[in-house]
């Protein structure tokens, strides 16, 4: 398959977007009130991006977001570890980390703000949960797939256990492990934002369900499309270092 | 070739031209032989020289570049399950089948009615034996029974001939065997008539009438040997001296000494 | 009754009893925890309501569970069986699967109003993915030639899609409605959280902030309890019509 041909019919497929969408309103299809015009979407993006309001409630989710991944990803490589090096916890533990994976953790958000309030405490631990299940079965999953035979090579060469973590265990976990930090990620912020939703006094989620109920769709579309251009932009960046570091490994499922 | 027996399948002069990347290869050059009903007809030929090709050709699933195939006089251009039945190297049978819905699948498309078709599909069954094993699926059943009901199957369709891609290929060499006296014995009941593709000079040679040689690509056909073995066919024949100096003919016709280098692999 | 289903039995009840107890001698206070007298406490005072509730939720689930399987299988068997369509769409499916879908939620109570049809298309955007994704890989690496014997027997293209192509790819399909239907019940239930006039959501987030811990649990657990017994449901139909695949990738 010719390569430009798909990204260009890609990109089409973004511009027809648009085109409709400016149909929609030029051919008065559409009331404005409901969907605004490109025009004035982008308008009221530049505009947010200048406004103090904004900029300070999108800090504050920005620091939500980092914050709870700064603590809960690192807690997880390391109950991962564990986790995935000792198999008699592994047994019994695994099960559980399983089902808690199967459940969409969105559900106990009313839970957290009974638990911790409504301040920064509660989104941040609402966050840590998202990312820590996620980070940890990936990374037990890494554990599990670093090569048994090369391990027993390199300690018939007489590697120290230091050696032989920096230079196999590392680089054959590291590509699932970087999955397992998108994906923590990606439900990191999913859990933030929702949780900004729900109840709380700044960010981002706070500002898109008070654009919602005010009608103030102009803000709202333009905040709701900026969110998403960022996640995406931050996982396809994620991604790229994925495949490099997996590159060297042989894997069968490319997407 | 007798005037009496009328002629089931017959190609003119098939050639297959493949353009990958703007540069022509020529897969088949030049094929043309005819095939007596009721008979067994082999084609032996080196890996890649476009045996799958011609069988693709021959039952319609792919277009010549030029030439024709004319099955009853009519020119192949499509799939005719009515006329003809192919029975891959995979037995391909459809997992999620019992084998008996399986070999009433084809029926199935063509049309033919519930209790007929299950009445063929029964038959079929006991011709291999495998009666008792019409509710199992296709994970249940050893290589050789699935390639045995893979053939049942394309024989439901009552078809003029049928074309065999290297059926036994993946099986082992006792299986191998036993399945080629098994063939012969459904051959013989039913008098259809076999195209049958292999890679094995002692398999060809000792299941067919005709054995057609191919060279390497691009493919044409480089002889036209009657076994003239009487039958029914026995091992210890493989063993004769006529058996083994046709198989020294085919062996070097087929380039069998010869350096990839010298055989001269490209195409056009 | 077995050794093992009493050993299972005897573990729920002894759960039961300590968290029961953990509640009454106010080890956790009871803002926090409910415990599982206060919950059935709940069913009988306000039974009639939850299950009206769970009436509205489920046909939402339901709604926007029929729109994503014909959204998703539609998209995904396009993509899978046209190479081209497949190149194209792939990347741009799993790129958005990044995006926060919750962050829609407002714009989709503006476009629909805050009643069911927000809920439902909601949850059909959050739906959809899983399955199209799902569909589409399962007939791209599908075996070919089963296709090309169909196409020997003289199938026509629609047979060669219904009776091969789509049995062959049904295990993969169930896998991604699986997920699809996961996060659809919770998309549904976490936006009637958020902003709604009814359902299971809007009862949790209601009496949370009066504070009926008991009634708080009470709508979790029921939120669970179905997401459990549709994925037992969906184990079901997995094991009936595709038992065959795992079958057969043992002996091969």
């Amino acid at each position: 398959m010719p390569k430009p041909l798909v990204l260009l019919t890609q990109a089409g497929f973004v511009a027809a977007v648009f085109a409709v969408w400016q149909a929609a309103i030029t051919l008065t299809l559409v009331d404005p009130t409901i969907l605004p015009a490109p025009a004035t979407v982008f308008a009221a993006l530049a505009g947010l991006l200048r406004s103090p309001d904004f900029l300070s409630n999108a800090g504050d989710t920005l620091l939500r977001i980092i914050a709870a991944f700064l603590i809960g990803a690192p807690l997880a490589l390391l109950t991962g570890v564990v986790i995935g090096e000792n198999v008699n916890i592994g047994k019994s533990v695994s099960p559980f980390f399983n089902l808690v994976l199967a459940v969409p953790q969105s559900i106990f958000l009313p839970l957290f703000t009974l638990l911790f309030g409504l301040g920064f405490t509660e989104k941040l631990m609402f966050g840590i949960t998202h990312v820590f299940f996620v980070v940890a079965v990936n990374t037990v999953a890494a554990v599990r797939h670093v090569s048994h035979e090369h391990v027993v090579a390199a300690r018939s060469f007489g590697a120290s256990r230091w050696r032989i973590y920096r230079s196999i265990y590392l680089p054959a976990m590291a590509p699932h492990v970087m999955t397992g930090l998108r994906f923590g990620m990606i439900f990191n912020i999913i859990g933030i934002l929702l949780a900004e939703m729900y109840a709380s006094q700044t960010g981002l989620g706070v500002l898109l369900m008070q654009w919602g109920e005010s009608y103030n769709v102009g803000k709202l579309m333009a905040a709701t499309i900026f969110i998403s251009v960022m996640t995406i932009g931050m996982n396809e960046m994620m991604r790229i270092w994925e495949a490099r570091l997996g590159r060297w490994q042989h894997s069968a499922n490319r997407e | 070739m007798s005037a009496l027996t009328p002629t089931v399948i017959e190609t003119r002069k098939l050639r297959k031209v493949y353009t990958p990347n703007d540069i022509a290869v020529l897969a088949l050059d030049d094929i043309s032989f005819a095939a007596e009903e009721g008979s067994f007809v082999s084609l032996v030929g080196p890996s890649g020289c476009g045996k799958s090709t011609l069988l693709q050709i021959l039952a319609g699933l792919i277009s010549s570049s030029s030439g024709e195939v004319l099955v009853d006089g009519a020119p192949v251009r499509s799939p005719m399950p009515g006329k003809i039945a192919v029975v891959f190297q995979d037995a391909t049978l459809l997992p999620w089948k019992t084998v008996i819905e399986n070999v009433e699948f084809p029926l199935e498309i063509q049309g033919v009615r519930s209790a007929e078709r299950r009445q063929r599909a029964d038959a079929m069954l006991s011709l291999v034996g495998l009666a008792d094993f019409g509710g199992r699926h296709p994970h249940e059943l050893s290589g050789g029974m699935r390639q045995r009901v893979s053939i049942v199957r394309g024989l439901a369709q009552n078809p003029r001939i049928i074309l065999m891609d290297e059926p036994f290929g993946a099986l082992d060499e006792q299986s191998r065997l036993k399945m080629g006296k098994e063939l012969l014995r459904i051959w013989s009941k039913t008098g259809k008539t076999i195209f049958f593709i292999t890679h094995s000079l002692t398999e060809a040679l000792f299941l067919s009438d005709v054995v057609l040689v191919m060279s390497q690509r691009p493919g044409r056909i480089v002889d036209v040997i009657r076994t003239g073995l009487p039958r029914p066919r026995t091992y210890d024949m493989v063993g004769s001296a006529e058996f083994g100096a046709a198989r020294n003919r085919i062996w070097k016709l087929i380039g069998g000494d010869q350096t990839d280098a010298d055989a001269g692999l490209t195409g056009l | 009754m077995s050794r093992a289903s009493l050993i299972r039995f005897g573990a729920i009840a002894a759960v039961l009893v300590v968290w029961e107890a953990v509640r009454r001698f106010n080890l956790v206070g009871p803002l926090l925890l409910a415990s599982p007298s206060d919950i059935v406490a709940a069913v009988v005072q306000s039974g009639p309501q939850f299950f009206r509730a769970f009436e509205l939720t489920a046909l939402e689930i339901l709604a926007a569970l029929a729109l994503a399987l014909v959204f998703g299988i539609g998209v995904g068997v396009a993509a899978g069986v046209s190479r081209f369509l497949g190149a194209v769409s792939g990347p741009i499916l799993s790129s958005l699967f990044a995006v926060p879908l919750i962050t829609w939620y407002p714009l989709f109570m503006v476009w629909f109003g805050i009643g069911s049809p927000s809920k439902i298309a909601y949850a059909v955007v959050s739906g959809v993915f899983p399955i199209a994704l799902n569909t589409m890989n399962g007939i791209r690496h599908l075996d070919r030639r089963y296709l090309v014997y169909g196409r020997s027997i003289g199938c026509s293209r629609l047979q060669l899609v219904f009776r091969i192509l789509f049995p062959l790819a049904l295990p993969s399909i169930i896998a991604g409605l699986r997920i699809g239907l996961a996060l659809i019940i919770i998309g549904v239930v976490v936006a009637e959280m958020l902003a709604s006039v009814g359902g299971i959501g809007f009862l949790i987030t209601s009496y949370r902030n009066i504070f009926e811990i008991g009634h708080v649990y009470l709508g979790i657990l029921l939120s669970l309890l179905f997401a459990l017994l549709a994925n037992l449901a969906l184990s079901a139909i997995e094991r009936r019509f595709t038992l065959w695949r795992d079958l057969q990738a043992s002996v091969t």
